[in-house]
């Protein structure tokens, strides 16, 4: 099942209500639902920061076919923007020194099994797989 | 929904989902802070990196006058996500309070 979100932050609260549609009678775990919900919020907060140049919505598509769960953000008419490409962070980087950027990314490739970019036709497509947990 | 509320004892509670559409309240509250505040997290279910990089922000300032944030009562979930980022050398994080 897929469905369109304005290209702004305040769409999150719809997505995440999109995501409990899927999780609903799933038995996903509480930890599985939260990494569901920080891996989109991260993939698609991205779009709405580096591709702010394109009004158009974005497509997010969640499948759950008995524990696997894929993921699908699709970004419309767009350059292309690879956010595994991002900077990484140093986790022994002093307080003062360090940034959050580049840090919601790399937590989410710790949280799902695969991260996959594509670009094709001006559209952005980031897949994610994770196996969920009982 | 998302609550970000000064208390009576001086503590600042959380409940709700902080995600980036957030963010501008929690700076709101977050940057008026001048001394070491505990941060109950009691009600929250869920935090972002955009969250995440709201307390940082704030915890910086405050380290500046020697002050920080105390994270108390956070559920397991978000207390894995502080883990996953490394952030407990940050924040002093009191997991009895």
């Amino acid at each position: 099942m897929q469905r369109d979100f304005t290209k702004a932050v305040s769409s999150l609260s719809e997505i995440f209500a999109f995501i409990d549609e899927h999780v609903a009678g799933t038995g996903i775990s509480p930890a599985g639902v939260y990494a569901m919900y920080f891996v989109v919020e991260e993939l698609f907060t991205n779009m709405v920061k580096y591709a702010a140049a394109s009004a158009e919505d974005v497509t997010i598509a969640v499948g759950i076919d008995g524990s696997r769960l894929t993921i699908q953000l699709t970004d419309h008419n767009v350059e292309p923007f690879d956010p595994a490409n991002a900077p990484k962070v140093d986790p022994s980087t002093p307080l003062q020194e360090r940034r959050i950027g580049g840090l919601g990314i790399q937590l989410v490739q710790q949280m799902v099994d695969d991260l996959q970019y594509s670009y094709a036709d001006r559209c952005s497509t980031i897949t994610i797989t994770k196996t969920l947990e009982p | 929904m998302f609550v970000i509320t000064p208390a009576d004892n001086g503590d600042v509670l959380l409940s709700g989902r902080f995600d980036a559409a957030q963010v501008d309240r929690a700076d709101a509250v977050l940057g008026r802070l001048q001394t070491t505040t505990r941060i109950d997290f009691s009600g929250l279910e869920y935090i972002s990196s955009a969250g995440l990089g709201c307390l940082l922000k704030a915890q910086k300032r405050l380290a500046q006058s020697g002050h920080g944030l105390i994270l108390i009562r956070m559920n397991k979930l978000v207390r894995d996500i502080f883990r996953m980022a490394r952030l407990e050398v940050v924040f002093r994080i009191d997991d009895d309070a």
